[in-house]
């Protein structure tokens, strides 16, 4: 190996991930894309154990998800691997759940797109003006619980005592409310 | 590690709120008691090291990095011409210290807080020696705000998680006996991994012999400690495993009065593996005291590679 190559293998986690895993793909070198795997590998850990539920079996898909992607080439040039990874974890466990054979990475563009959106009440200076609409026709509970976090800023316990429900159901209410304010917004 | 106050926690949701796969990847570690987690991170970290082929690198770079601080360490000698001043053999040990942590950090950390974890293993401290842990792993991980919270978002799990331990360390009263029994054995142990040869794994050994004196250390806090949740036990305890033996074992005519020393690793199911003889007793009866160790009952062992040691007595 040479200097050059040490130097960047050291450096490697100050590159970006899109570089690194440019190089990778020419290289098809496995120490880089190791470097890079390993960045997020506990990320992709947990969504594995979210969907199969099993330690040991979330361990297999992790190093199955790794195995899979040293051989695949993307079809288009990868503009956000983070949520690529994402993407082909999230797929890779589901099909593993549902015990599908799993062959190849195929996802959809609809797939990328789901895996790097933002939800409208998430992003920070930007000021949704037909949210206030459709907040309003939110169920009760959802919309109190957004308001409760969102716009009063509490956090998941407080608002689970105050509310008296559990702290599961006040992430539940949340993610559903967004759901439906998901769906409103774009009605429009 | 104080507890978030309302306020942290909030801001510390929304950033999840905003990243899917760190929302998802939470959800899955929710499920999951944080030592699980810690020690399921390992063993991928291990497993990712095996797929790249990374020893053999590191070993390259270990041995150029030594190479080059001996060099540093005999030219300063001779300049000073063998009488070191105090301040400058601190900072070549310095120095040394750090390019071995610089190149084995995984390793350092995981060995030797692991066996430190189950030193101070008692519930006033539980909060304390896994979350050390668990920042020096996560830090790997850290390149924006939102994936430094995985770093405290597992404070809340080690929190959340701990009336479980509570109830736990109750039900491992009973295995307070076999502690001592395990100690000796495990020091044994420990002394035989110090002079294992074997080449391909010499990085570990070096880490292994590093860890020792805290090891000893830890090994006599556990006396008193009697807690062993992270010490690889057999499934239904050591004296159980103890009377599996004496009721299995199998012995014939010729076999003489004494013990079998044998030691193992560990498949991820928790069963025996890579089964070694380190005392023979005679043929025959290292063959038995084998076949018990590996029909008999599986153990739960945090550190796969650590191997265990154990006698089979004869009759």
């Amino acid at each position: 190996m040479s200097d050059n190559q040490i130097i960047d293998l050291v450096n490697a986690s100050e590159r970006k991930d899109e570089d690194l895993y440019q190089e990778f793909l020419e290289s098809r070198d496995r120490e880089v894309f190791g470097i890079l795997f390993r960045k997020y590998m506990a990320l992709v850990f947990g969504v594995c154990v979210k969907y199969l539920g099993e330690k040991h079996l979330a361990q297999d898909a992790t190093m199955e998800v790794f195995e899979k992607m040293l051989g695949y080439q993307p079809r288009s040039s990868v503009s956000n691997f983070r949520a690529y990874l994402f993407v082909i974890a999230k797929n890779h466990c589901l099909m593993k759940q549902r015990g599908e054979k799993v062959i190849s990475i195929n996802f959809s563009d609809a797939d990328m797109e789901s895996a790097t959106y933002v939800h409208p009440i998430d992003e920070v200076n930007k000021k949704e003006d037909r949210l206030d609409d459709c907040l309003k026709q939110l169920k009760d509970l959802q919309k109190e619980c957004i308001d409760e976090f969102y716009m009063k800023k509490k956090s998941y316990s407080e608002i689970s005592s105050e509310l008296h429900v559990t702290l599961n159901a006040v992430k539940s209410h949340i993610q559903n409310g967004k759901r439906n304010l998901k769906i409103c917004l774009e009605a429009a | 590690m104080r507890r978030k106050s309302a306020k942290e926690a909030h801001q510390f949701e929304r950033e999840i709120e905003k990243d899917a796969f760190l929302y998802e990847a939470m959800e899955g570690f929710e499920e999951m008691m944080a030592s699980d987690i810690q020690q399921s991170l390992d063993e991928l970290d291990d497993m990712l090291d095996d797929k790249v082929g990374k020893r053999f690198a590191f070993h390259w770079w270990q041995a150029a990095a030594v190479g080059g601080v001996v060099i540093i360490g005999a030219s300063i000698m001779l300049l000073t011409g063998g009488n070191e001043s105090p301040g400058i053999s601190p900072s070549v040990a310095e120095e040394e210290e750090q390019v071995e942590e610089i190149l084995v950090p995984d390793e350092v950390v995981t060995v030797e807080d692991t066996l430190n974890a189950v030193a101070v293993m008692d519930e006033s401290d539980y909060g304390n020696a896994p979350q050390s842990m668990d920042y020096e792993a996560e830090a790997n991980l850290i390149s924006s705000p939102a994936e430094e919270a995985v770093v405290t978002l597992s404070d809340e799990i080690v929190t959340a998680g701990y009336s479980d331990e509570a109830a736990r360390s109750d039900n491992l009263g009973s295995q307070a006996e076999p502690v001592e029994e395990e100690i000796a054995v495990l020091t044994e142990d420990l002394e035989s991994l110090a002079s294992d040869e074997a080449p391909g794994y010499s990085r570990e050994v070096l880490e292994k012999s590093e860890v020792q004196p805290s090891a000893a250390k830890s090994m006599e806090r556990r006396v008193s400690e009697s807690q062993d949740v992270l010490q690889a036990a057999p499934i239904g305890g050591m004296t159980a495993y103890m009377s599996y033996l004496k009721s299995n074992i199998k012995t014939s005519d010729g076999m003489p009065n004494g013990f079998v020393t044998l030691s193992f690793e560990f498949e991820r199911d928790g069963s025996p593996k890579k089964i070694t003889i380190n005392k023979s007793l005679c043929t025959a009866c290292d063959a038995e005291a084998i076949r018990l160790v590996k029909v008999g009952p599986k153990w739960n062992a945090p550190n796969r590679k650590e191997r265990m040691t154990i006698q089979v007595q004869f009759p």
